[in-house]
């Protein structure tokens, strides 16, 4: 079967960014930046960009090409290029393949509800909430939490749900040129054109009630940005810009180990890995940083945006922004260009965590896609009914903190380990630099090989000890929840195994074939 | 908002349309 190439540069350039731009770029970015310091913030999220961020993009582009020279475009086969010798190093590479299945399970589920909201913002089906707890109700009744008088059952949540999760499948169904590279060459310009669209009009807001001056969208954006030094002493609040950087460049998943395993092996990836993280910078600094917060500030006031801004993610982007543009002329589309934008960076999100799946059943098992594509399809549409029907009873945030955290840090730390340290830093530079259409600088040797483990091995024991160690004893789970984060915590060990088996299952089968020696 | 909130905001976002305006040169420019 002959592998798949991208048609262009500029695609893989945008399907990397369309990886990477997602929720966390206009919801998470300014909720991190208020709470930690302001404009102070942004030296320490510069600094993890340089050390951290940047890296890690060249890193798993210069792993993801040169493994798809070996015909493999997950991180088993991959890292067993790397290291021939290392019989178990493959079973590390399982987390790539794991990773992305696990935050495809909720994540295509959350991307339905933007494409829901999508719509009720054009039929102005919400604009009966007028207030946060008629916006929460409308939310928590869509989600079947409860039943009131805008839902009475999760059937519109399912219907939205089978539609997005169609679509999904379909791009991947098309494959990497026909479906996902050209999903994101027009997704990608399209969400950044209705989010710039967005920004012009919180910047025109101005002050919109002139009975109170001192609610307006330049003392919002001070919000932002005014920096508070002191934040700068805190390690809570580097470990916070750590986070936000490690986080939104998609890096740790194993999406960019694949998608860049369809590089030709003088393809470029320098220069490509940096202007996707630009293109992902631009998106959350720019324009994230200049949406909901400024905008919620000149409607709501310096004193509710304290609540607002800790109410996390999802109070921001679907309680928040909705009652924000509905105040405004034409708010009905407004509202229908927020939802829309976030749905379109959903799923260009989406299909990348998609495809490594799907990739390792192609190459390891020597599947047709369109028969990988249909058994990835059956086996998320059935792992993903306990996030949709148990939503409220923690399986999603037992999800998100395996799948979208702790083996993200995990999987990062590994591969960066694994490609500066056994592959070595000699060969890894060469490899970095073979096609590339710039020179990195010298220095960036050091810091892959000294910094960059150090800075991760930092934050996950910092993390461990702190935040997950308490997560990982199900500490503060109810007794009503225990039985379903348990249930989902044994399936994750199951789908771990299973995944472990697969591997070694495709390396007897190889090793028959005699393409490996040991 | 404060002089320094306008510094940061200005260095933050000069900053980062720098780095793309100048990867999307080298990526797209001429002869590519």
């Amino acid at each position: 079967m002959a592998r798949e190439k991208w048609a262009s540069t500029i695609g893989v350039i945008m399907a990397v960014a369309g990886s990477a731009i997602g929720l966390g770029n206009f919801l998470r970015f300014p909720g991190q930046v208020a709470q930690n310091g302001g404009g102070a913030f942004m030296i320490p999220y510069f600094v993890s960009l340089l050390l951290l961020g940047l890296p890690l993009m060249w890193i798993e582009w210069t792993i993801g090409r040169f493994g798809g020279g070996f015909g493999h475009s997950t991180a088993p086969g991959m890292f067993h290029s790397m290291w021939e010798k290392n019989r178990f190093i493959k079973y590390f590479g399982v987390i790539g393949i794991f990773g992305p299945i696990v935050i495809y399970l909720y994540y295509v589920y959350i991307e339905s509800w933007l494409l829901g909201y999508s719509l009720f913002a054009l039929t102005g089906r919400y604009n009966a909430c007028a207030t946060s707890e008629g916006m929460v109700a409308f939310l928590h009744g869509y989600q079947g939490i409860v039943h009131n008088e805008y839902f009475s059952g999760l059937g519109t949540a399912y219907l939205f749900y089978a539609v997005t999760f169609v679509l999904n499948g379909l791009v991947l169904f098309y494959g990497i040129h026909g479906g996902i590279e050209r999903v994101c060459k027009y997704g990608v310009p399209v969400l950044l054109l209705l989010a710039i669209i967005l920004v012009v009009r919180v910047f025109l807001l101005g002050t919109p009630d002139a009975a109170q001056p001192e609610n307006n969208v330049i003392s919002g954006l001070g919000y932002i940005w005014n920096p508070d030094w002191s934040a700068l002493k805190s390690s809570r609040v580097w470990l916070a810009a750590a986070g936000q950087v490690f986080f939104t460049l998609s890096c740790g998943i194993g999406v960019i180990l694949t998608y860049a395993s369809y590089l030709n092996k003088n393809d470029d990836v320098a220069l490509s890995g940096l202007t996707a993280a630009a293109a992902n910078e631009f998106a959350e600094v720019i324009l994230g940083g200049s949406l909901v917060i400024p905008a919620a500030f000149a409607f709501f006031g310096a004193d509710a945006m304290a609540s607002i801004a800790k109410g996390g993610v999802f109070n921001l982007g679907f309680v928040t922004m909705p009652l924000v543009l509905q105040k405004l002329a034409f708010g009905n589309l407004f509202g229908f260009a927020w939802f829309f934008l976030l749905f379109i960076a959903g799923i260009t999100s989406s299909i990348s965590l998609g495809q490594p799946a799907v990739a390792f059943l192609m190459d390891e098992f020597n599947l047709s896609r369109r028969r990988a594509v249909l058994i990835f399809m059956a086996v998320t549409f059935v792992l993903t009914q306990p996030a949709i029907f148990f939503l409220g009873r923690g399986v999603v945030d037992e999800l998100d903190f395996w799948g979208g955290s702790f083996f993200l840090v995990v999987f990062a730390t590994i591969e960066t380990i694994l490609f500066a340290w056994v592959f070595g830093m000699d060969r890894a530079w060469t490899e970095l630099h073979a096609g590339s259409d710039i020179t990195i600088p010298r220095f960036y040797r050091f810091i892959i090989k000294y910094v960059t483990p150090l800075f991760l091995l930092c934050i996950l024991g910092f993390w461990l000890v702190e935040d997950w160690l308490p997560v990982m004893l199900l500490k503060g789970v109810s007794g009503a929840d225990l039985p379903f984060v348990l249930s989902t915590r044994l399936g994750l060990v199951l789908l771990f195994l299973v995944l472990m088996i697969l591997v070694r299952q495709s390396w007897k089968r190889r090793k028959m074939r005699g393409e490996y020696a040991a | 908002m404060l002089l320094s909130g306008w510094l940061f905001m200005g260095l933050s976002w000069g900053t980062i349309l720098a780095l793309l305006i100048y990867c999307l040169i080298r990526t797209l420019g001429p002869g590519k």
